[in-house]
């Protein structure tokens, strides 16, 4: 009898399921599990100098703080780019909707260097901050910039729909009762897609972490003031220090996997919310 | 859902009555946009091609139709050509187990598809250099059987693979999701074998998410940068990716042709963006059917 | 063909869906399998295609054991309750599918399939319809589609989930019959599963009631409406006024009370509340005096002319016909 329960009336579950186990774990899991077990050979002792060294550390700061400065700019960006998209006819407004994808479609180091086209000092751009002490290339702010840019899409694609399926009904309720606009969007709409905003921040936030291609053009990778981790590794192992660079690699992945873990919590809260709509 | 005429024009006038904005917040929310959206995409966008025909079109061609661009173009090629088919049946696998049955860990099991999404690219690189790498575990194997992964055509495609693996599964598991299973029983009890279900009845189904995972997964592969310049070790004409030259000739201050080639992948990712908008837009006429099929 | 289920059992989880079920459906005969929604009857409609297995027990056609014959051995018809019409391919190759997709040895030639297919939409009045895709019929076009595409691998067994379920009204009505028709037309062995009372006892030979994954009553339309076996068939099917008596609880009728002016033995009070006057019935409503429960009361056009109660006078009533459980 066990094994009539087993039975499937759809075929191919057996093979679908192990075609997806063995891949998975072959290209996934087995190469991953590899980057814990290589930092084995570290003791806890080295392994802590290692990942704790000022040089490193400092990339630390920038970027997560970059990263995180980034994501602000664009939950509100990507808010109003998502609002005006949803809510008003313009001009040019197809191109556009389809081009806010372009991050994600450009190879990133196309955009790095393009970037730093237009904010190196004598760039589109940049020749126009300089007067004003503004430097955006070689500095901090370059990866600022570089990060939004490969962002941009994440805010702006998990609130468009949900501002698309919003009723007007609630809004129209809303106004019967007396809201202004200004309420109305703050105590009505915003709550409700709340939710989709946090998710697409800390997508971006999570994709920015983990950059390389856009930011090492811009960033002018100096020690302790523009380096950031993701290049810590390659120049870790470009020294042959494969120890080092694994040390600093599961530190970002840790790091990585509780952001994964805390956007399908966020996930799973907004649809249960939804559900319970 | 389409809209009717009548209804359009029903939610206008109830826009404008009850729930609009006046016209100088509405004119300051569309230019404050446009200023974001061109500061960070229109105006990169037309850097591309400017830098690149700054020296002119001869430049630009000799830059394009040089070996060594040639040869980054053919292992780009090679990379997505593999990777991509790989991580299709991948996907649709992936898809068909989770979306038509039950079992334990399903959900720990989608998060797991998610997760080289969430690796930094210089990671995916850093894993198969550990693994296949000269001080890695199969290094000393592989220096005897004189085959080489890292620095090498298999380490590229490798780290491709990786940093493309979810895309495909990505799509078609919400959209095979919401299909439901119907159809498929409806073949199976009209005596259908599996594959023949498999060929007739859900791959046209989910022809459109298939096809924008493809386009995803495409793009992502010819682009990928991190991943590949860990694996690469840059060895020009032999290990170099588009992107890669990209790099190698910017740094060699050769801007004009760093550009010419970045131009080319411009052109993809643009590229890119039409087909995927034409299958949004298939893809969203079959849903309005679809739709109406429900509610008929 | 037949079909006999014996001792099925089914569960999923922690919920038992079916148990004990015991059933023979004769050849030839159409069959509904009613009940309130989360009763059972789904999940019995697929068992007997194959498109779920049971726990225990056997499902047999013509005294064979099927229950571990694989959907596609069968031989059974199955309309979905959605349809589930193939939305990329036309009317045609949805009908055409299941000859098809046979092993090259048994498949008919194309000019074959091309008639078999042909006559099928003839026969469900669609031909026209031919080179449309799903999407683009009605609801009651796609029903007769998907019945179309049921019967063209020859079904020995036609089973539909809430065939009827998806459509409305005035649409519900005129298929009713027309399945009716076909069926006295093919005389195909039939079940089909509807939660609605009225159009089990329109349509059906025979009407098996379920609860809570068991079966109430098996029999023709009239005796499960005349004669309920339990308290839920006489709750489920038709109106019914429920009164409690020293013997258990007593089941009444709209239909089966007398009402007059003036009190009798055992006659029950009350006030009338309302006259709703529509049609050929009229509808009286009657609040008892002792319990303050309301009691519904049918009488035909003429007597109640004759009788002319007037709103709010009090009324005495007594049971012509009552079942107690």
């Amino acid at each position: 009898m066990a094994s009539q329960k087993k039975k499937h009336l759809l075929p191919g579950f057996g093979l679908s399921l192990g075609v997806t186990l063995v891949y998975l774990s072959l290209i996934v899991l087995i190469p991953l599990a590899a980057v814990f077990l290589r930092t084995t050979e570290l003791s806890w002792h080295e392994f802590w100098a290692v990942v704790t060294t000022p040089r490193v550390v400092a990339t630390y700061k920038l970027t997560f703080g970059a990263s995180f400065l980034a994501a602000v700019i664009n939950l509100v960006f990507g808010l109003l780019t998502a609002w005006v998209l949803v809510r008003y006819q313009f001009f040019g407004k197809k191109v556009l909707d389809a081009l806010v994808d372009l991050p994600f479609a450009l190879p990133t180091a196309v955009a790095g260097i393009a970037l730093t086209a237009i904010y190196a000092p004598n760039g589109w751009l940049g020749q126009w901050l300089e007067p004003y002490g503004i430097k955006v290339a070689f500095t901090p702010l370059g990866v600022v910039v570089a990060l939004t840019f490969i962002g941009l899409p994440f805010v702006v694609r998990t609130v468009q729909p949900v501002l698309e399926d919003f009723s007007a009904e609630a809004e129209e309720a809303a106004a019967s009762l007396g809201a202004n606009r200004w309420q109305t969007f703050y105590k009505i709409i915003l709550p409700a897609i709340w939710p989709a905003l946090l998710t697409g921040f800390s997508l971006a936030f999570a994709r920015a972490v983990g950059e390389y291609g856009s930011v090492i053009f811009i960033a002018g990778n100096m020690p302790m003031i523009s380096e950031i981790t993701p290049l810590m590794i390659i120049t870790k192992l470009e020294q042959y220090d494969y120890a080092g660079a694994t040390a600093i690699a599961v530190v970002m992945l840790v790091i990585s996997f509780v952001l994964l873990l805390l956007i399908n919590l966020l996930q799973w809260w907004s649809n249960h919310r939804h559900g319970n709509k | 859902m389409q809209p009717t005429q009548f209804q359009q024009y029903q939610g206008k006038v109830a826009f404008k009555r009850a729930t609009s904005e006046p016209a100088w917040v509405r004119w300051g929310l569309i230019g404050l946009a446009l200023a974001f959206l061109g500061l960070f995409l229109l105006i990169p966008l037309a850097a591309v091609f400017t830098e690149a025909l700054r020296k002119g079109w001869g430049v630009y061609l000799a830059a394009i139709t040089e070996a060594d661009a040639l040869s980054a173009m053919k292992l780009t090629l090679i990379a997505s050509f593999i990777s991509v088919p790989l991580n299709l049946v991948f996907g649709v696998a992936a898809a068909w187990a989770i979306t038509r049955f039950d079992f334990k860990g399903k959900s720990f099991l989608i998060t797991l598809i998610d997760l080289p999404f969430a690796v930094s690219p210089v990671i995916a690189g850093l894993i198969f250099v550990l693994i296949f790498g000269l001080q890695g575990w199969f290094g000393e194997w592989l220096i005897d059987h004189d085959f080489k992964v890292v620095f090498a055509v298999p380490g590229i495609v490798l780290a491709t693979i990786f940093v493309t693996f979810p895309f495909v599964a990505r799509e078609l598991i919400p959209l095979m999701q919401a299909q439901g299973k119907e159809e498929e029983e409806a073949a199976l009890v009209l005596g259908a074998s599996g594959w023949k279900m498999l060929w007739h009845v859900t791959l046209p189904n989910v022809k459109w998410g298939l096809i924008y995972g493809v386009i995803l997964t495409n793009a992502r592969a010819m682009g990928e940068f991190g991943a590949v310049s860990v694996v690469s070790g840059h060895i020009r004409g032999l290990t170099n990716t588009m992107p890669l030259h990209v790099e190698i000739l910017y740094n060699e201050y050769n801007y004009a042709a760093a550009f010419a080639v970045a131009s080319l992948l411009t052109l993809l990712a643009l590229v890119t963006l039409v087909l995927k908008t034409y299958v949004e837009w298939q893809a969203s006429r079959d849903a309005a059917n679809i739709e109406k099929e429900v509610t008929a | 063909m037949s079909i006999t289920i014996q001792q099925i059992n089914k569960g999923f989880g922690q919920f038992s869906a079916l148990r004990d079920i015991n059933l023979q459906v004769p050849s030839g005969e159409l069959v509904a399998l009613l009940g309130p929604s989360g009763c059972g009857k789904t999940t019995l409609l697929r068992i007997i295609a194959g498109l779920e297995s049971p726990d225990s027990g056997q499902v047999l056609f013509d005294g064979v054991d099927t229950t571990h014959r694989d959907v596609r051995e069968r031989q059974v018809g199955f309309v979905f309750q959605h349809y589930a019409l193939f939305r990329h391919m036309t009317v045609f190759e949805n009908v055409a599918f299941g000859l098809r997709v046979r092993p090259k040895e048994t498949r008919p030639s194309d000019a074959e399939i091309k008639k078999r297919v042909h006559d099928l939409l003839k026969l469900v009045q669609l031909d026209w319809l031919a080179d449309r895709y799903p999407p683009q019929l009605s609801g009651g076009q796609r029903q007769r589609i998907a019945l179309a595409r049921a019967l063209a691998v020859e079904p020995k067994v036609l089973l539909l989930d809430e065939p009827f379920g998806a459509l409305d009204a005035k649409v519900r009505k005129d298929l009713r019959r027309w399945l009716r028709r076909l069926h006295d037309e093919l005389h195909v062995t039939s079940v089909f599963v509807t939660h609605d009372q009225e159009e089990a006892l329109e349509v059906a030979d025979t009407i098996v009631v379920m609860n809570h994954g068991q079966v109430e009553q098996v029999g023709s339309p009239q005796a499960v409406y005349d004669q309920p076996a339990t308290p839920f068939v006489y709750e489920f099917l038709g109106n019914v006024n429920a009164f409690e008596t020293p013997q258990g609880k007593g089941f009444v009728r709209p239909y089966e009370i007398a009402v007059s002016r003036e009190a009798a033995a055992n006659s029950i009070a009350g006030a009338l509340t309302y006259v709703h006057s529509v049609g050929s019935l009229v509808r009286l409503e009657i609040k008892r005096t002792d319990n303050a429960q309301y009691v519904d009361v049918e009488l035909g056009r003429e007597q109640f002319n004759q009788l002319n109660f007037k709103q709010g006078e009090t009324v005495y009533l007594k049971p012509t016909q009552l079942r107690v459980f």
